[in-house]
Formats: C-alpha cells, sequence, structure tokens
C-alpha cells in the first residue's frame, strides 16, 4: 500500500501537455504538398475512333457479305428534333415514333434512350454492325448536345445495373 | 535620478512564460488535411487550363491518359498550349484556312507530330497510337467539330479523346 502523501508537501503538480510543435511542422508540409496534388476539377473522356484516311496505303475495303444484314443504325440530330433510322422492318415501329421532338432537352434524351433500347432488343443477332450508331447533326448543334447524346446511346441504367446499348459511336463527317 | 530597485522585490517576481495554444489550431489542420486526402489525385494536373474554356459535362467514368493535346477555345485552336488559327477564320471558311473540310494550319500542325511520332516508331519501336486529347467548348458548333475532327483523322490522328467534366 502506497504512503499517502505528506500534507505539508509545498510543491503542485502542473498539469503536462504534449508537444505539438513537431506534428504542426509536419502539417505545415503536408497541407501544401496535398494542395498542389488536389483534383479540385474531376475530368472525364469519350474515346472516339476516327476511321482512318483513305490513301493508297490503306488496306482494301471489305464488301459486305452477302445473306447477312447490317443495322445501319442513323440519329440525325437538328436543334428542334433527333430523328432514328435503322434497317429493321418498319413492321417493328408500328406503335413507336422514330422522332423525338426536342422541347425539352433532358426529357428528349429520355425518350431517345428508351427508342434506341426498343431498337437494341428488337435487332436479331444476326444484324451486323448491331453495336454501331452513327451521328449526324445539322450546323448550330452545340457540341454539349452531341457529348449528352454519345452518353445517352451508349449506356442505359436499367434496375441499378448499367446495359451497353450502341458502345461504337460514330461521327459522321457530313453536316444536315 | 531612479531609485535602487528592491532586491526583495525582484525576487518575488513570478515570470509568466506566454504559450501559444496550438490546439484549436491543430483541429483547423486536420480537418484541412482529411479534405485534401479526400480530393487527391495521384495523376495530377494532366490537363493545361484556360479560363474562356467551358468544357462539356458527361458522366463518363474513364480516366483522362496524358498525351497530346488539343484545345478548341471559343476564340482560338490551341495545340499542345501553343495557338494554331482562329476560330474565326474556320466559321467563316476562309480559302487560306479551310478547304475541303480541312483546317490546313492545324492539319500541318499535326502532320508535324504525326510524322514525328512514326519515325520514332520506325526507329526505336515507340508505338505510335495516334491518340489525341480534345478539349473543346460546350457552346462549339457541330461543323466546326466535323472540321476538326476530319482534319486531325487526315493528320493520322484517328484515336480522339474528347476531354469532359465529370458531373
Amino acid at each position: 500500500m502506497a504512503y499517502r502523501p505528506s500534507q505539508r508537501r509545498s510543491f503542485e503538480i502542473e498539469p503536462t501537455e504534449p508537444n505539438l510543435t513537431p506534428i504542426m511542422n509536419l502539417m505545415v508540409v503536408l497541407i501544401p504538398l496535398l494542395l498542389s496534388s488536389a483534383e479540385f476539377v474531376k475530368l472525364g473522356v469519350i474515346d472516339l475512333n476516327l476511321p482512318p484516311a483513305a490513301g493508297p496505303l490503306q488496306a482494301s475495303v471489305k464488301l459486305p457479305r452477302e445473306g447477312t444484314r447490317s443495322l445501319d443504325l442513323l440519329l440525325m440530330i437538328s436543334e428542334t428534333q433527333f430523328v432514328v433510322s435503322c434497317s429493321l422492318p418498319q413492321a417493328v415501329f408500328r406503335n413507336k415514333q422514330q422522332l423525338v421532338i426536342l422541347w425539352d432537352a433532358k426529357e428528349a434524351l429520355m425518350k431517345l434512350q428508351d427508342l434506341l433500347y426498343f431498337i437494341k432488343q428488337k435487332t436479331p443477332n444476326y444484324y451486323r454492325n448491331r453495336n454501331r450508331i452513327r451521328i449526324q447533326a445539322s450546323t448550330g448543334v452545340k457540341y454539349q448536345l452531341i457529348i449528352d447524346v454519345i452518353e445517352t446511346a451508349r449506356t442505359i441504367k436499367r434496375k441499378n445495373s448499367k446495359t451497353l446499348l450502341f458502345p461504337v459511336v460514330q461521327l459522321s463527317a457530313g453536316v444536315l | 535620478m531612479a531609485f535602487k530597485p528592491s532586491k526583495i522585490k525582484k525576487h518575488n517576481i513570478h515570470r509568466v512564460q506566454a504559450k501559444l495554444s496550438l490546439n484549436s489550431m491543430m483541429d483547423i489542420f486536420i480537418i484541412i488535411l482529411l479534405f485534401l486526402l479526400k480530393t487527391y489525385s495521384a495523376q495530377g494536373h494532366l490537363f493545361s487550363h484556360l479560363h474562356d474554356l467551358q468544357l462539356p459535362v458527361s458522366q463518363q467514368e474513364n480516366q483522362p491518359d496524358r498525351g497530346l493535346e488539343l484545345v478548341v477555345s471559343p476564340e482560338m485552336i490551341y495545340f499542345e498550349n501553343m495557338p494554331v488559327v482562329p476560330l474565326v477564320s474556320v466559321m467563316s471558311n476562309a480559302p487560306e484556312v479551310v478547304q475541303n473540310g480541312i483546317i490546313l494550319p492545324l492539319k500541318k500542325t499535326l502532320e508535324g507530330y504525326s510524322s514525328e511520332g512514326r519515325l520514332l516508331e520506325e526507329r526505336y519501336g515507340i508505338r505510335f497510337s495516334g491518340a489525341l486529347s480534345v478539349k473543346a467548348d460546350r457552346n462549339l458548333d457541330y461543323a466546326e467539330l466535323v472540321k476538326i475532327m476530319q482534319t486531325c483523322g487526315n493528320a493520322g490522328f484517328s484515336n480522339l479523346h474528347l476531354v469532359v467534366l465529370k458531373n
């Protein structure tokens, strides 16, 4: 058992504080370092492959195989509407409009995505270029809308999972 | 004449040492540190920044790679931070600038790089991928975008990465 401290003791035990100066030094070094490598603006990229320029060294163009049909999905964008065309028989589109009016961009993009999903589902497996979409736009269409359309045409979110629609996007060289 | 200081009094003075309280500053630093750690990017700044450029917004999750960079601002087309051609002359289809949808000054600049890339591929086996990051303003017209893409493809850069701002 420890002895009881003498009541005659005159000194007082002062509360001790940890020395924070080395930690402060570390912070002063760490913060500028992290500030320099902080990512305040997040960037992403959309990959787009252009067809190689025509020339004498280019490999001969493949002729279409006989007996196989190509989907040839084309999306035309003007300042007021989206028009979708493909080689599926017209009977497939009985109750479906191939034209989306561009009143409200967000709503129109959703309708376009629904239409593309419908086409994707109705395309038989033996069709060629099932994953390809060609985009053609008119003068006056802004780059932001093209990016939105590319994003809309590539994937669709269904039941918390992403489904591929037409991941191969080609921009047409022609202007409507 | 001043009085001589008392020796008794002098011994009784308790000199209090002023201490800087670092606790609150430590708290601030810890919060800043956590915030910066959250926004930390090992890739660093891959792209140059231009004030008058508004990138399109998208939800793409692909990460940008470091590579050659083409910037299309509302005033000028830049390649590797060097001004190449004013956008106004591209829009007006000036005959000394645009021919058959190809932007001639841009093509000349790009061809210099692509021929150098091909030379490196031949000599040292470093593959020339023809990759080019395109940072274009969100209000750019499709007609100009097509001209730029056509020029890139024609000059050997067929693998384009369109840079967007993540949502």
